[in-house]
C-alpha cells in the first residue's frame, strides 16, 4: 500500500506523488500549491482527529483527512 | 467625489491585507457595489494618484481567475467590466510572507495585459520567518513596477500612487507567462505547473532565506488549534461575546432609551392632546426608540466578528470546527455564515457565496435563519429583563444570561437536524473540498474593525430601521382606527358622572385614570388590528398567548424586531398611566380582561421560544429567494420555521406551566 497525505504523522513532511480527487478539487489543490514535487508537511490534527493543518510552501492550509487521502507521498 | 479618470481594480489573494491597503488608499471617499459584508461585497472608492482622482474598485479576495466560488466569478464579471466600466489598470497586492502562491495568482492578472502595479506587502512578516523579497529585483523580473508597502502602517502609499500614475501614463499592457486564462485550457495541469514554474522561475533571484527560530504566530497556533487548549479558547471566546453583549449594551441602551425619552418630552410637551400627539409619541418616537436601542448590541457584535476575522481567528474556528460540521453535510466554512447569522441572518446568508458547493451552501442558507440574529435581541432582553428575577446561580453567572444563552442554544439544537434532514433528502452532491488556508496571526486593524462596526450599524439603521419605523406607525394607525365617536361620548359621560357624584380628590383621580385605561382598552379591542388579532387568537392559544401578543406577533412579520415596537404601541395604550417609564414597565403591568397579568414567566419563554424559532423577517426571506434564485425555497424557510417555533412555543408554555411557571 502506497503512503498518502493523511498517512504522514503530525511534525512529519513528505513530497507529493500524485493527486487521485476529482478535477475540480485537483485543480483547486494544484493552484494552492499541491502537486507533484511539492513538499508538504502535517503540522497537527484538529480535536477530533480531523481536519489536518498542513505546511504547504510559506503557508499554511486545513484539508479534511478524505481528502489528504487522495494525496500519494512519495516513499 | 469628483469625476474619476479611469477605472483601477485592487486585486489579491485573501488575507494579504487588501482591505486594509483599500481603506488606507481611499479614507471614507467610497462606497460599497453590493451587500455589506468582507467575502461579498465590492466597494469602489476614489484613490488619488499625483495626476488626479480615480476609481479603486476593491475585489473580492481570490486564490485564481478560474471562477470555482461565486466570489471568484465576481471577480472575473468587474474584470471583464460587466459591473460598471472595465478596470484600466490593476493594482495587485501580493504578501511578501507567502510569495510563490501569490505569484501564482499574478500571473494570471498580468496575463490580462492590463498595466499593472504590484503591492508589495507584509515584508514584516516575511522577515520574521526569515523571508526577504527584493522589490527593486522582483520589479526587474516581473517587468512591472513593484513598491514595498506596509499596508497597516501606511508605508509606502505615495510611492504606489506615483508608479501608478507613470504606469497607466506609459500605457504599457503587463506581460505574464502568457498561458491559456479561461475555461479548461487554465485549468489543465501543464498550465498550472506552468504558471507555478514561472513564479519559481521570477522569484529565483529575489528572495533569500534564513533559518529562524519558532515564531510567534506559530506558537499562538499551537495552543489555539490544540484539541483541548484550542477548544476551550473556542469556548471562552464565544462566551466572552455573549457575555459583553449583554453586560456591555445594557448601559448604552438605557442612555439611549433616555435620550429618546427626553427628546419626545421636549417635543411633546408643547403639543396639545390628541391624535397628532398620539401618531408622535406612541408611533413615531416609540419606534425611533426601539430601532436605537437596538444599536450597542449590533455595534458589539460586530466588533467582535470584525476582530476574529481580521486577526486569523476565524479560520481557526472553521478549522475547528468542521469535524462537527461534516458530520452535517456541511464543513467548518459555514461556520463563518452561520456565526455571522448570530448577528444578522442576511449579511450571513450572503457570505455564503464563499461556499463552492452548492447544496452545502443552500443547506447553510436555509438554517441560518434559526441562528439567533441580534434582531430577537431585543425580544429576549426586554421579556428577560422584565420577567426573570436576577439570580445568581452559585454566586457567579447570572440566571437571566443562562436563558439566553439557552435561547441562543436553541437555534442551534434545532438547525442540527433541520440541516441533517436538508442534506439527506437534497439530491446528493459531489462532498465540497474543504480547503481553508490558515493565515497567519497578526493584529487587527484599528480603522478595518471600526469601519466593519459603523457600515453594519448604518446599514441596519438605515435598512432594518426604515422598515421597523414603517411598521410601528402602521401598526400605531391599525390599532388607534377606527375612532368611534359614540365610544368616545361614552366616556365623557361616565368621567362627568364621576366628577359630580365622587366628592374625595384621591379617588376622583383614581377613578379618572381607570376611566381613561377602560377608554383606551375598548379603541384598542375594536380597532382593525384589535379585530385581526382576536380573529386569530385560538390558534395561539396553545402558546398561552393574550390577544394583543398574537397582534403584536401579527404586525412582527415583516420583521421580528418589529414585535417590540409593536408591543410598545399595544400595551402602553393600553397598560398606560400617562407616563413613558418604558416598555418592560408597561409589559409587566399589562392585565388581560379578567384582571390576571399578560406576561407570566411560562408566556415570557413561550414567546421567546417563538421568536427564537419563527421566520419573521421579509428581508431575510427575500435574500433568500435572490440567493437560491428560488421563491420556493423562501417560502419553504418561513413554512418550516413557523410551524417549528408554533410547535416549541406550546411545548415550552406547558411544560413551563407544569412547573409552575404560570
Amino acid at each position: 500500500m502506497s503512503l498518502t497525505l493523511d498517512n504522514l504523522e503530525d511534525g512529519q513532511s513528505g513530497t507529493i506523488d500524485g493527486l487521485r480527487l476529482h478535477q475540480a478539487s485537483t485543480v483547486r489543490l494544484m493552484e494552492m500549491g499541491l502537486f507533484e514535487g511539492s513538499r508538504v508537511t502535517v503540522l497537527r490534527r484538529a480535536p477530533m482527529g480531523d481536519p489536518m493543518e498542513i505546511q504547504v510552501g510559506d503557508y499554511r492550509l486545513s484539508l479534511r483527512r478524505n481528502e489528504a487521502a487522495l494525496v500519494d507521498i512519495a516513499s | 467625489m469628483s469625476p474619476a479618470r479611469f477605472r483601477v481594480a485592487l486585486a489579491g489573494n485573501p488575507n494579504v491585507g487588501k482591505t486594509t491597503l483599500f481603506n488606507a488608499l481611499t479614507g471614507l471617499n467610497q462606497r460599497t457595489g453590493n451587500y455589506p459584508g468582507v467575502t461579498v461585497s465590492w466597494h469602489v472608492g476614489q484613490w488619488d494618484l499625483p495626476g488626479g482622482g480615480v476609481e479603486l474598485v476593491d475585489l473580492p479576495g481570490s486564490y485564481s481567475l478560474t471562477a470555482l466560488s461565486p466570489d471568484e466569478d465576481l471577480v472575473q464579471k468587474l474584470l471583464q467590466g460587466l459591473e460598471g466600466p472595465a478596470p484600466s489598470a490593476l493594482l495587485a497586492i501580493i504578501d511578501a510572507s507567502n510569495p510563490e502562491r501569490n505569484l501564482y495568482f499574478l500571473s494570471q492578472l498580468m496575463d490580462l495585459g492590463l498595466p499593472t502595479v504590484v503591492a508589495l506587502n507584509m515584508g514584516d512578516v516575511a522577515e520574521s520567518k526569515g523571508l526577504k523579497v527584493n522589490a527593486q529585483a522582483l520589479s526587474k523580473a516581473l517587468g512591472v513596477p513593484v513598491v514595498a508597502i506596509m499596508a497597516h502602517k501606511k508605508d509606502g502609499l505615495q510611492a504606489l500612487a506615483e508608479a501608478m500614475e507613470r504606469s497607466v501614463g506609459e500605457g504599457k499592457g503587463a506581460k505574464g507567462p502568457g498561458l491559456p486564462l479561461n475555461g479548461a485550457a487554465a485549468a489543465d495541469p501543464a498550465v498550472i505547473r506552468g504558471r507555478y514554474e514561472w513564479a519559481r522561475t521570477k522569484l529565483a533571484d529575489v528572495i533569500t532565506r534564513s533559518e529562524v527560530g519558532v515564531r510567534f504566530s506559530d506558537r499562538v497556533d499551537k495552543v489555539l488549534t490544540h484539541r483541548v487548549w484550542g477548544v476551550l479558547a473556542l469556548v471562552l471566546v464565544m462566551g466572552m461575546i455573549f457575555q459583553s453583549i449583554y453586560a456591555w449594551s445594557q448601559p448604552l441602551m438605557d442612555l439611549l432609551e433616555a435620550v429618546v425619552d427626553w427628546g419626545g418630552k421636549l417635543i411633546l410637551s408643547p403639543m396639545p392632546a390628541g391624535i397628532l400627539k398620539d401618531l408622535l409619541s406612541d408611533g413615531v418616537i416609540a419606534g425611533v426608540g426601539s430601532i436605537l436601542v437596538f444599536v450597542p448590541q449590533i455595534a458589539i457584535l460586530f466588533f467582535f466578528i470584525a476582530i476574529l476575522e481580521d486577526c486569523g481567528y476565524m479560520a481557526r474556528s472553521a478549522f475547528l470546527m468542521d469535524r462537527i460540521f461534516a458530520k452535517l453535510g456541511l464543513s467548518g466554512r459555514s461556520f463563518i455564515p452561520l456565526l455571522s447569522s448570530f448577528a444578522c441572518a442576511v449579511p450571513g446568508i450572503l457570505s455564503t457565496r464563499t461556499i463552492a458547493d452548492r447544496k452545502e451552501r443552500l443547506t447553510t442558507m436555509l438554517v441560518a435563519p434559526l441562528m439567533s440574529c441580534s434582531a430577537r435581541l431585543p425580544v429576549y432582553t426586554v421579556l428577560i429583563a422584565a420577567f426573570l428575577p436576577g439570580r445568581r446561580i452559585f454566586g457567579l453567572i447570572d440566571q437571566r444570561a443562562l436563558v439566553l444563552l439557552a435561547l441562543y442554544c436553541l437555534g442551534v439544537a434545532v438547525a442540527v437536524p433541520v440541516a441533517f434532514l436538508l442534506r439527506k433528502y437534497m439530491r446528493a452532491g459531489s462532498a465540497p473540498l474543504f480547503l481553508i488556508e490558515l493565515p497567519g496571526y497578526k493584529w487587527p486593524d484599528a480603522h478595518t474593525v471600526l469601519r466593519r462596526v459603523t457600515e453594519q450599524c448604518r446599514e441596519f439603521v438605515t435598512n432594518a430601521g426604515t422598515i421597523i419605523l414603517a411598521v410601528a406607525v402602521v401598526v400605531w394607525a391599525l390599532g388607534a382606527f377606527p375612532r368611534p365617536q359614540a365610544l368616545f361620548d361614552g366616556y365623557q359621560a361616565r368621567r362627568q358622572a364621576v366628577e359630580l357624584q365622587v366628592a374625595s380628590a384621591p379617588v376622583k383621580a383614581a377613578e379618572g385614570a381607570a376611566l381613561d385605561r377602560q377608554e383606551q382598552g375598548d379603541l384598542m379591542r375594536q380597532s382593525w388590528l384589535g379585530r385581526l388579532g382576536r380573529t386569530i387568537n385560538p390558534l395561539f392559544e396553545p402558546l398561552g398567548w393574550d390577544w394583543r401578543v398574537t397582534m403584536a406577533a401579527l404586525a412582527s412579520i415583516p420583521a421580528r424586531e418589529v414585535v417590540i415596537g409593536s408591543m410598545g404601541t399595544i400595551f402602553s395604550a393600553t397598560g398606560g398611566d400617562g407616563n413613558s417609564g418604558g416598555l418592560r414597565q408597561a409589559l409587566s403591568q399589562a392585565r388581560r380582561d379578567d384582571g390576571t397579568p399578560v406576561f407570566t414567566i411560562a408566556v415570557a419563554l413561550s414567546l421567546m421560544v417563538f421568536f427564537a424559532l419563527c421566520a419573521q423577517c421579509a428581508s431575510t426571506l427575500a435574500v433568500i429567494r435572490r440567493e437560491s434564485g428560488h421563491w420556493g425555497w423562501a417560502a419553504f424557510t418561513f413554512s418550516y420555521m413557523t410551524v417549528l417555533a408554533w410547535g416549541a412555543g406550546a411545548l415550552v408554555f406547558h411544560a413551563a406551566v407544569a412547573f409552575g411557571l404560570g
